[in-house]
């Protein structure tokens, strides 16, 4: 009824449906607004996507839905998550236009949508430019494999949180919210990365018993498994581990952000034929995100970068061995018109992740230009601050000091260090469970890939670095494995390295915590 | 919008209450009783995860700390969902009603009546009576007439009945009284320097806590004394706790002030309001900070504060610092009931003042 006028929106021969509300109320001009968006995704930039519904909410309702994304239960963590979440939209910093919900099904419609939030305190633009970018967020969640894989539904967390509640109402709150915490703590050991690991299973004929039988990486399961709980604190245990997959989703962010942000730049530049105005906000918007030079936008700016540069590519034929072959003349003014930019792109989405992203399509070039866009930043951040301030050749080293620390290769190789490395890796070696003592041992042979390519000196000031970002001797770790201890009732030890790269375990019975330079310390190699 | 969250945000509040993360200074506690509302920043909770030392330590899911990105920049917080540096702060508001809320947590009782309690009379109707109310007596006649009909085939006629007749009844009911009066009595000699924010912090506490007993109907009244005692005035009690004065001490002067302030007598006063403390129709509480320090130890104070006791609905005694207990022990022998007296060192952490306050308040 409500757009007659424009065409159905027809998602590989199957009719999709777009509503915005606001409430319980449809909101024909949003709703009009984003058929219209779809519609050029589907059929301009060839997204695929199923309903949508935009829910239009306040801030107190977004932020609700912000803290119940992270933390489905009741608890007092997603009650912080909120006061954060609203206190940010308060006092304006940090403000989320939109959030990608989970899926839930339409009882009345029969049918499966995925709800969408966007704040009603953004304005007109700022709403076209989310409903553009979610499209893109929407097409990695429906086509992506990994994404696919994590299958988040609301429903399902609805129910965890009416046995949350029930447990609750049954046993005391205080008892419930330790092994919330127990759980919280452990879910930093499920593992994200099973496709990573090289398996190393015992022959089939072997006699030798040894248990576990090959290394574990996911440490929660293996608690699950070997730890005898009370039902209730194991279906607690379940619910938060189910809850927790969604944390693999992190392996996709940046092709996440950068994809979105991408088709929204492609929305402006069609916005732009009619109405330029609303085209330029649009186009300010997404400066203001993925022009920031800033560890939490970093997704956002190089997914961006790394996309445009892809279509760009891929449009003039400037990739493949042949073109690599050709010398630095010749590539000046080599072009082919191909126009396989947007295949291209549409292909990464589908089965990449952010460390397959970035290690085949970011090259020395795509970072070469990276770096000396940086460094233009910041000297005119320095020119800013020191302007006049100090003589010209003060800040002349200043502007060189910094350049210098930017290093394409090395800005390469932590991109690709961060996107394999969310967390400590760790693992229950193979063997080393005989019933009175679980031993952890850190996982650093992902490090090996990068030392290789390394001279001898950066490989000293590297490992010399390394020692110190990834030892794992600190307050937190040490009160999680009080916290395992507590939990296996048998003593925990976390084979690391200390601050000097020396080998360091440390073990805890629950109370008391030591520490000896004894052990392998992490694992180096495969 | 039916809460999906639930009270998740009020566990959190206890969460916060019982960890002692939310530290109010003297002057919080002082805005919050002027009703405004203090906004304290906290650190984030998080749930301890094996993590990163060069990281900044939080290893929880999707926040990461990222480090060292070329640009100089520092690491942490992360804008997607939900995650969250380990920089970020938790902004809480904290009103009368947060701060009430806390104090209950802390196990402390607001429900414990005063000493007075005020009589409060109602004129009722009743049907049997001595004395006679005519007006409800032709009102109920009126509604009988009509219930039955009578009216419309006679019209108005004064046919009074005996099921008609109204009666006054007075209803006496004893309600506890509404008004006090907190007199916090400060000994401002040379050695109780170091002792302001503790006093403020633990009298701010005491007066929130009448303020909410008394629904705000509470008069507060400061009291300053070394050797010789007068009344502060209250436009500037943001000075009260800072207030320092050379001489002796002696407690004598400062309960004669106390017992003048009730009789209506003249007293030594800067303040501009001279109202006489009505002790027998409010209820009278009284704070006394000292070091317990107190020259004069004769039988005169024992005798003033014998009178001064019965007037009073209780007298807290906070000696501070560890001298001599001499008093202590006094005021305990003048009224055992009406005197809760603690003695505490000049410990501003929760623990102690809640400690403190305990021993106090309930």
């Amino acid at each position: 009824m409500v757009n007659k006028s424009l065409e159905k929106l027809l998602v590989d021969g199957k009719e999709i449906k777009v509503v915005a509300t606001h409430g319980s109320i449809i909101d024909e001009k949003y709703t009009t607004e984003a058929m219209k968006i779809a519609s050029f995704m589907i059929n301009k930039l060839g997204l695929s996507f199923g309903n949508v519904e935009f829910k239009i909410l306040d801030n107190e309702e977004f932020a609700e839905k912000v803290a119940l994304y992270g933390t489905p239960l009741p608890t007092w963590e997603a009650g912080q998550e909120k006061i954060i979440q609203e206190n940010n939209m308060k006092y304006r910093q940090g403000v989320l236009y939109e959030m990608v919900g989970h899926k839930f099904y339409d009882p009345i419609g029969k049918e499966e949508y995925t709800a969408v939030y966007i704040n009603q305190n953004d304005t007109y633009d700022e709403i076209i430019s989310v409903m553009a970018h979610v499209y893109g967020h929407l097409h990695i969640e429906y086509n992506n494999r990994l994404a696919k894989s994590i299958n988040s539904n609301s429903n399902k967390h609805a129910y965890y949180r009416d046995r949350y509640r029930e447990m609750e109402s049954r046993l005391d709150i205080k008892t419930i919210e330790k092994m919330y915490d127990y759980s919280q703590t452990l879910s930093g050991l499920i593992d994200m990365f099973p496709d990573f690991h090289k398996s190393k299973k015992n022959d089939y004929y072997s006699k030798e018993e040894t248990y576990p039988e090959e290394d574990i990486y996911d440490v929660y399961k293996f608690t699950l498994e070997n730890v005898r709980f009370n039902p209730w604190e194991k279906e607690l245990l379940e619910i938060v581990y189910d809850i927790n997959q969604l944390m693999k989703g992190a392996r996709i962010k940046i092709m996440h952000e950068g994809f979105a942000t991408f088709v929204e730049d492609k929305y402006a530049e069609e916005v732009a034929k009619y109405d330029i105005g609303t085209a330029f906000k649009m186009r300010k918007g997404i400066l203001q995100v993925a022009d920031v030079l800033s560890p939490a936008q970093l997704p956002y700016y190089l997914g961006f970068r790394l996309f445009k540069d892809i279509e760009k590519r891929w449009d003039e034929g400037r990739h493949g061995i042949l073109y690599d072959l050709l010398s630095e003349e010749e590539k000046r003014f080599y072009m082919k018109k191909e126009n396989k930019g947007l295949s291209e792109i549409l292909e990464i989405t589908k089965s990449y992740t952010d460390w397959e992203f970035i290690f085949s399509y970011a090259d020395l070039n795509f970072f070469k230009s990276l770096v000396k866009e940086i460094e233009e930043k910041t000297n005119m951040m320095i020119d800013n601050l020191y302007g006049g301030k100090y003589p010209e050749y003060i800040i002349d080293m200043i502007k060189a000091a910094n350049a210098a620390k930017l290093d394409p290769n090395i800005l390469r190789f932590q991109l690709l260090l961060e996107t394999e490395n969310y967390g400590p890796m760790v693992y229950v070696p193979k063997g080393s469970f005989k019933g009175d003592k679980l031993t952890l041992r850190q996982d650093l042979s992902f490090l090996k890939r990068y030392i290789g390519k390394l001279s001898d000196e950066e490989r000293e000031s590297f490992e010399e670095q390394a020692s110190q970002v990834f030892s794992l001797d600190n307050k937190y770790t040490v009160a999680s494995l009080k916290r395992l201890s507590k939990m296996w009732k048998v003593p925990v030890e976390l084979q690391t390295m200390s601050a000097d790269g020396d080998p360091l375990t440390i073990e805890s019975d629950g109370f008391k915590v030591s520490k000896s330079k004894d052990g392998e310390g992490p694992k180096l190699d495969d | 919008m039916t809460s999906e969250l639930g009270d998740a945000e009020d566990k959190y509040r206890r969460k916060i209450d019982e960890e002692d993360d939310l530290i109010l200074t003297s002057t919080d506690i002082r805005d919050i009783n002027d009703g405004n509302t203090v906004i304290k920043t906290i650190p984030v909770k998080i749930n301890p995860t094996i993590s990163y030392s060069g990281m900044g330590g939080n290893g929880d899911g999707e926040g990461d700390g990222d480090d060292g990105d070329g640009d100089g920049e520092e690491g942490g917080g992360n804008a997607g969902k939900g995650g969250n540096g380990d920089n970020s702060k938790v902004k809480v508001g904290v009103d009368k009603r947060r701060l009430k809320q806390m104090m209950e947590n802390w196990g402390l009782s607001f429900s414990k009546p005063g000493k007075k309690d005020k009589k409060l009379y109602r004129l009722l109707t009743a049907e049997n009576g001595v004395d006679e109310n005519q007006e409800k007596t032709i009102e109920a006649m009126l509604d009988r007439q009509m219930a039955t009909g009578y009216f419309e085939k006679n019209g108005f006629k004064v046919d009074v009945r005996d099921e008609d007749m109204r009666y006054n009844f007075i209803e006496e009911k004893l309600i506890p009284n509404l008004s006090a009066t907190f007199i916090i009595m400060r000994d401002v000699s040379g050695s109780m320097d170091t002792y302001g924010e503790f006093s403020a912090t633990i009298a701010g506490l005491i007066e929130f806590w009448l303020r909410q007993k008394y629904e705000d109907t509470v008069k507060i009244r400061y009291l300053a004394h070394t050797n010789e005692a007068f009344e502060f005035d209250p436009r500037k009690k943001e000075d009260f706790y800072k207030l320092i004065a050379s001489g002796g001490t002696s407690f004598e002067p400062a309960y004669k002030l106390v017992m003048d302030m009730m009789d209506g007598s003249a007293y030594n006063s800067m303040s501009p309001y001279k109202e006489r403390i009505d002790y027998e129709s409010e209820d009278v509480f009284l704070l006394h900070i000292t070091d317990g320090e107190n020259a004069d130890d004769n039988g005169s104070l024992y005798n003033t504060l014998k009178k001064l006791f019965p007037r009073l609905t209780k007298a807290f005694y906070l000696q501070v610092g560890s001298n001599s207990d001499g008093f202590y022990k006094m005021i305990k022998a003048a009224d055992g009931e009406k005197v809760n007296e603690v003695k505490s060192g000049n410990d501003v952490s929760y623990g102690n003042v809640k400690k403190v306050l305990d021993a106090l308040l309930n």
